[in-house]
């Protein structure tokens, strides 16, 4: 008796601190989100900061950073903050919308590459899907397939359920490499933060200036190297700039 | 006034492909309305500012008649004015035929300040045009000589920087100057670098003539706006030009030489050419930070105005009236943004693309950024607009200023009609459809729900889920091998069967019991038999004597052994069912040992 009662406390506490921990963070983000209401804009821009740093990085969270940089003139780091957050979410319709209309305040005539409507229809769920709803999805796949192969070695005159496993192996093969593809060969974009940024020829200032790219336009990472990273526009215009130019987002 | 004509001054320039410069200044007079002839008659100089010592060249063009007379040039004291002559053009374009006459005057001035050329007249076929006035500065002679150090007395080159302590952003002038006495050819001039800067060409290169320390130079001016990126030193690198100078001809000169000297003496490389480079100074630029910058900076460097005007002030609601927002400056033009309006909350916005007008003039860069926005009046009534602010860093003065706009004032009638301000319009009247028209674009709201706040992942979880991928395929991998081992098990029975067969019958041997003989007989009968059976994968107590031995046999066994072995079961057999003295049941016992025997020995062939 005397043990169940120790083992209720101990799990009422436990819920306790749990419930206090959680309380901490929706404090700062109902702040967070009070401050961008008021126009307050660099304290929720400050405040969304500090849920990142406490790994509350949702991609809720990253747009609202998105908003309140854009509405405090951040144009480059707003546009970063909606990339994120679209890596999060990526079928949320207001994130696309707002990244779609922070492009349109660019000043570069650049087009955003975007990948083929092909390869976004063969590879719909690399898209479709966040990374976490991925690795879930891998999770529930890896349990079919192997379910089913166990059924088969146990039962093997079911034809049936040799097409099941395959679809489910395929289905494995296809979020498998999608994962893959994102954790160790992620498409790096990035945003230029400075409000006019020189692309040299090299890895040095004295280097000639190819061209310019102003706050906001985004690029493709080819390479990086001491503090410099090499960028490519959709036209295949290519140079070098420094790195605290810009910012990168993994995609 | 007196004109004195000089001989015309043949100039040398790069490789021969200088080309005369285009007009810095270009004044235009009216023209004379009501005349069927319609003459044009323009004056233009090759540049308003120059320095003592240098020269500007003034033409007068009068478009439409050849036979216009000569200008009557005003009173020019502060230059020395030299004819250069007049020269004609036709042209035919359209078939129209039209003729211009020039008439070319160098300009020479005696002293610095701030010259105002009067009009000058031009009668052309009985009437007079005038010019306009317009102004010329020169400025004390330019510190040639002593940026002539190591250069040479007949080519040399100069830089200069208008200002060598600029803060960021401020647009200050770059000026390349290349004097040569001698004709030069294959001239090159290194590609300058602008580290730090942010470099825009003004113009094409301009030539004139120009007296240093008594000596004529053809010059050639290059000039460059160059805004500083970052504070800090910033020096410009030295200029390097390369280029060969004619130095003589190949063959002996004698008095009739001059008849036998041909254009074609370049081509053919009779004159003897000499190498050279000359390299300038380079200018140190010591850029300064701006000083703290008001909130409301617009990060504009130079001199800006702003102007704001509405293209309608009594709209009725609904009705647009367009906001054009102007702002114009010298410096930093290119990067002019769209200034803040305040007051448009009871108005429906539409932004236009703003479009920009950016020169390269020899002052420098200036331009000019419109902004234009269509506003649509909600509400009627009277509207304020606050004047526009533009907050830039004014380099001359040191500080910051405002340029400010006028206020504007609007007066909202009410709406032309009762119905609310549309949002949609009405495609045919027919259709009895309407379609959606975007009005205006903004942000989306932020997201408020609470479950944005999602917990942060405790490290046992990335554990909980790598167990989740490898637990099912442990699983499957568990009955595989389950599988496997029943498999294997059933094709290994007869073996282990075999193998197992001499200790299973010596471990029966050994438990059967001793107190009664009928069963003694018994177990070792089947003890015999078991152990053939499982020798053979057959079923010993299935097993009679006879097939024992026929078994056996077809093993090949030794027919002694097997003999034997039927002896011993028959033996057995008999005892069984007709044995009950004590002393034969002692014999039995005896048996056992016999029967171990007998099966080691099977058990060597088997």
């Amino acid at each position: 008796m005397h043990t169940w009662v120790l083992g209720w406390l101990i799990i009422v506490a436990a819920e306790a601190g749990i419930a206090n921990a959680t309380q901490e963070p929706a404090e700062i983000w109902l702040k967070a989100n009070t401050a961008y209401e008021q126009g307050n804009y660099q304290q929720a821009i400050e405040l969304y900061q500090t849920l990142l740093t406490l790994g509350h990085d949702s991609g809720q969270v990253e747009y609202n950073l998105g908003n309140a940089y854009l509405r405090n003139g951040k144009l480059g780091l707003a546009i970063a903050g909606f990339l994120k957050a679209q890596r999060e979410v990526p079928r949320d319709s207001d994130i696309k919308a707002n990244l779609t209309y922070a492009r349109k305040l660019t000043k570069d005539a650049i087009t955003v590459d975007q990948t083929s409507a092909v390869v976004r229809a063969l590879f719909f769920w690399h898209f479709l899907f966040s990374p976490k709803e991925l690795l879930w999805l891998l999770v529930m796949v890896n349990a079919g397939l192997f379910f089913s192969l166990i059924w088969l070695a146990l039962r093997r005159n079911l034809e049936g359920l040799r097409w099941v496993a395959m679809i489910f192996l395929i289905m494995e093969l296809a979020i498998g490499g999608s994962i893959v593809k994102r954790t160790f060969f992620p498409t790096k974009v990035t945003v230029i933060q400075a409000h006019e940024a020189n692309i040299h020829s090299s890895t040095t200032r004295d280097s000639v200036v190819r061209f310019q790219l102003h706050e906001g336009s985004e690029a493709k990472v080819m390479d990086m190297t001491e503090g410099w990273v090499r960028i490519v526009l959709p036209d295949g215009n290519q140079g070098w700039l420094e790195a605290d130019q810009l910012e990168i987002v993994a995609l | 006034m007196p004109i004195n004509r000089l001989p015309a001054y043949t100039s040398a320039g790069f490789s021969g492909s200088i080309r005369l410069i285009g007009a810095v200044i270009s004044v235009l007079t009216m023209f004379i309305s009501g005349s069927s002839l319609a003459a044009r008659v323009s004056a233009s100089v090759d540049r308003n500012e120059l320095h003592l010592g240098e020269q500007m060249s003034l033409s007068v063009t009068v478009d439409g008649d050849q036979d216009a007379e000569e200008p009557i040039l005003p009173a020019m004291p502060g230059f020395s004015v030299y004819g250069q002559g007049s020269s004609t053009q036709m042209k035919i374009m359209n078939g129209k035929v039209s003729a211009s006459i020039s008439y070319n005057y160098v300009l020479v001035p005696k002293q610095a300040g701030t010259f105002t050329i009067d009009p000058i007249q031009v009668p052309v076929q009985g009437q007079t045009y005038r010019t306009q006035p317009f102004s010329v500065r020169v400025l004390a002679a330019d510190a040639v000589p002593s940026q002539r150090k190591g250069q040479g007395r007949e080519t040399f080159i100069m830089t200069r920087i208008s200002n060598p302590r600029p803060v960021v952003g401020e647009q200050v002038l770059y000026t390349l100057r290349v004097y040569n006495r001698a004709p030069l050819r294959n001239a090159s001039l290194s590609s300058l670098e602008f580290t730090g800067f942010v470099a825009e060409s003004l113009g094409e290169q301009k030539t004139f003539a120009a007296t240093v320390e008594g000596m004529e130079y053809q010059v050639t001016e290059l000039r460059w706006a160059l805004f500083p990126q970052k504070a800090g030193h910033l020096p410009i690198a030295s200029a390097q030009l390369s280029f060969e100078h004619v130095v003589g001809r190949r063959r002996g000169r004698s008095p009739m030489d001059a008849f036998f000297d041909s254009p074609l003496d370049d081509f053919f490389g009779r004159v003897e050419t000499e190498r050279g480079q000359v390299q300038s100074q380079s200018i140190d630029v010591e850029v300064s930070v701006l000083p703290a910058a008001p909130p409301n900076f617009s990060g504009l460097v130079g001199h800006f105005e702003v102007d704001a005007s509405l293209s309608n002030l009594r709209p009725h609601v609904g009705e647009s009236s367009t906001l054009t927002l102007t702002v114009r400056g010298q410096g930093n033009a290119a990067s002019i943004g769209e200034p803040r309006v305040r007051g448009l909350e009871t108005f429906k916005i539409y932004d236009d693309k703003p479009v920009s007008d950016i020169q390269n003039t020899d002052e420098g860069v200036r331009g000019n950024k419109i902004f234009k926005k269509a506003l649509v009046p909600l509400q009627a009534g009277r509207v304020e607009l606050p004047a526009i602010q533009i907050v830039y860093f004014d380099p001359s003065e040191k500080i910051y200023r405002t340029a400010q706009s006028s206020t504007l004032s609007m007066e909202i009638l009410p709406a032309l009609s009762q119905e609310d301000l549309k949002l949609t319009e009405a495609m045919s009247p027919n259709s009895g459809k309407v379609a959606v028209r975007v009005l205006a674009d903004d942000l989306l709201p932020i997201y408020r729900k609470l479950d944005a706040i999602q917990p942060v992942q405790p490290r046992w979880q990335f554990g909980a889920f790598a167990l989740s991928l490898v637990v099912p395929p442990g699983l499957f991998l568990g009955v595989l091998w389950q599988q496997r081992r029943r498999k294997k098990k059933i094709e290994d029975a007869p073996r282990l069967r075999k193998s197992q067969a001499f200790k299973k019958a010596k471990q029966a041997l050994g438990k059967i019991p001793t107190e009664q003989p009928g069963q003694i007989a018994a177990l070792l009968s089947r003890v015999l038999r078991d152990y053939v059976g499982n020798k053979l994968n057959r079923e010993g107590t299935a097993l009679t004597p006879l097939d024992v031995k026929h078994t056996l046999l077809e093993q090949g066994i030794a027919e002694p052994l097997v003999i034997k072995t039927q002896q011993v079961l028959e033996q057995c057999d008999a005892a069984q069912y007709g044995l009950t003295e004590r002393s034969e049941a002692h014999e039995l016992l005896g048996k056992k040992k016999e029967i171990l025997t007998l099966m080691k020995e099977l058990d060597k062939v088997l």
